[in-house]
């Protein structure tokens, strides 16, 4: 992505640009249910 | 858009990739300056455009003039901060300067990532991973 003043002729010591990168959506899944597996590793386990 | 910090080495007194970034309530993220003769600091907040280089609609980039090609060499620098050491990162942010402001000196590692860039872009590929 690319992060554009709204005011693109601004002087200098305006804002600048910047380009960075989205996750993708298949990056968001796999993180989401890597957080569900720690939770469930740390969840105190049932006594019998 | 939020500036929040300066998280890489300053070469010559000038901050180097990375920037940490908020846009309105995000997570804060990671961000490379491609605007050498701009400055922004921590604390400031501005109106931005976003724009997604795949559009390739580069209508309301700052460097429209250099092409879509320019940003594509650019983004994949960038990319490849994810796979290479963080001491060659601030060469890498020099070289992307350079890509958009040829008048911003660099050295030869700089123009070793400018180099690849190029050969990238040519071959349309997405994906590689660094030698270095």
């Amino acid at each position: 992505m690319i992060a554009t003043p709204v005011d693109v002729n601004a002087p200098p010591t305006g804002d600048q640009e910047f380009i960075y990168i989205t996750p993708e959506p298949g990056s968001l899944i796999l993180l989401a249910s890597g957080c569900v597996g720690i939770a469930g590793l740390l969840r105190p386990k049932a006594s019998s | 858009m939020q500036f929040l910090s300066f998280d890489g080495p300053f070469v010559n007194g000038i901050p180097t990739y990375p920037y940490t970034l908020q846009i309105n309530d995000s997570l804060p993220f990671l961000a490379m300056c491609d605007d050498y003769y701009h400055d922004g600091a921590p604390g400031d907040v501005w109106q931005a455009n976003l724009t997604s280089l795949e559009t390739g609609d580069l209508s309301l980039v700052r460097f429209s003039s250099s092409g879509l090609v320019a940003y594509q060499e650019a983004g994949w620098i960038l990319l490849q901060t994810g796979v290479t050491a963080s001491w060659q990162w601030p060469d890498m942010n020099f070289a992307v300067w350079h890509i958009f402001s040829p008048s911003v000196p660099i050295d030869t590692l700089a123009q070793y990532w400018i180099n690849m860039a190029q050969i990238e872009a040519q071959n349309g590929s997405r994906a590689s991973t660094s030698i270095w």
